[in-house]
């Protein structure tokens, strides 16, 4: 139960870890993210701001923090299971897993901050929205 | 207006999304409840964590992907048209509860993945509920708080989130 435990907490943490971090980087940089178009009912690639229409990247950047997550937890999950054979004692391993439950608490707090301060004072721009459904969308 | 993705679908989506999340509140706090009283050294029934960890994921998940699919209908019904042009603060909080949501999404799937573990019952252990908490080694003890830091912050998020989607409801309703 022990080693299997000690798998799944380092794997929480990790996992916890990237997708915050991953997160938070999509909230700072303008990265090229899947969009979805919801007038014109499409998806593109690109950032929000390359986009003149109506456009939500909410999917794309909770899709890439996810996906990044997950795999960054594979990979550790797998290096670990190639070192778990080799007898370790108890001390460092108890250090490794205090020090990642540290970054995933740490980058946890870090995102939810950045994004409570940008949505703070957000000022909202209006869009003009097509009133005739046989006017072509953009 | 122009429609937009399950447009029609609103109203069915908001009360499945509701229904869930009072799934997901009532088993993310009793998990997070189980986690303080590992943390307390005091015995619980090691079938509840599997129980209520699979719940919460799985809870998580159907609120999620509800929201997902109502999100397009918010976007431009609730928030281009009401919203943003009356009520810009409530649309900031939606989207902070939203991005959260995201955030809290790994905090579940950690606690479910340490709940298994912690809930496997060792046959040759004559008292099974109280291993756990009668002198844990220290990694065990910081398993215990990663499991106890993970299920606190997914019945955060949660209760968070719900006070947020209520006081958006309370704007302009679903």
């Amino acid at each position: 139960m022990r080693s299997s435990a000690y798998r799944a907490a380092l794997s929480a943490s990790v996992l916890t870890t990237t997708t915050s971090l991953v997160f938070f980087l999509t909230g700072v940089v303008a990265l090229p993210l899947p969009l979805y178009l919801p007038l014109a009912r499409r998806w593109s690639f690109g950032t929000v701001a390359s986009e003149p229409a109506l456009s939500m990247d909410y999917f794309g950047r909770s899709l890439l923090a996810l996906c990044v997550g997950a795999l960054v937890t594979c990979l550790t999950a797998l290096i670990y299971r190639k070192r778990s054979d080799v007898p370790s004692p108890s001390h460092p391993a108890t250090k490794t897993l205090r020090l990642w439950l540290a970054y995933a608490v740490t980058a946890f707090v870090l995102c939810a901050s950045l994004f409570a301060y940008k949505l703070y004072d957000r000022e909202a721009v209006p869009i003009e929205l097509p009133s005739d459904p046989s006017q072509p969308l953009q | 207006m122009p429609s937009v993705f399950l447009q029609s679908w609103g109203p069915l989506l908001v009360v499945l999304h509701s229904l869930s999340s009072i799934v997901l509140c009532g088993a993310s706090v009793h998990q997070a409840l189980l986690a303080v009283q590992l943390l307390r050294r005091r015995p619980v029934r090691r079938g509840l964590l599997r129980i209520y960890g699979w719940t919460t994921l799985i809870s998580y998940l159907s609120v999620v992907t509800a929201g997902a699919l109502l999100y397009p209908r918010y976007r431009v019904v609730i928030r281009a048209l009401f919203l943003d042009r009356q009520a810009p603060w409530a649309a900031n909080l939606f989207d902070f509860k939203e991005n959260l949501a995201t955030l809290g999404l790994p905090l579940a799937i950690g606690a479910l993945l340490l709940a298994l573990p912690l809930a496997n019952t060792d046959p040759r252990d004559p008292e099974p509920q109280r291993s756990l908490v009668s002198d844990p080694e220290p990694s065990q003890l910081v398993t215990l708080w990663t499991y106890g830091v993970m299920t606190l912050g997914t019945a955060l998020v949660c209760l968070l989130n719900v006070v947020a989607g209520l006081l958006c409801t309370a704007v302009r309703g679903a």
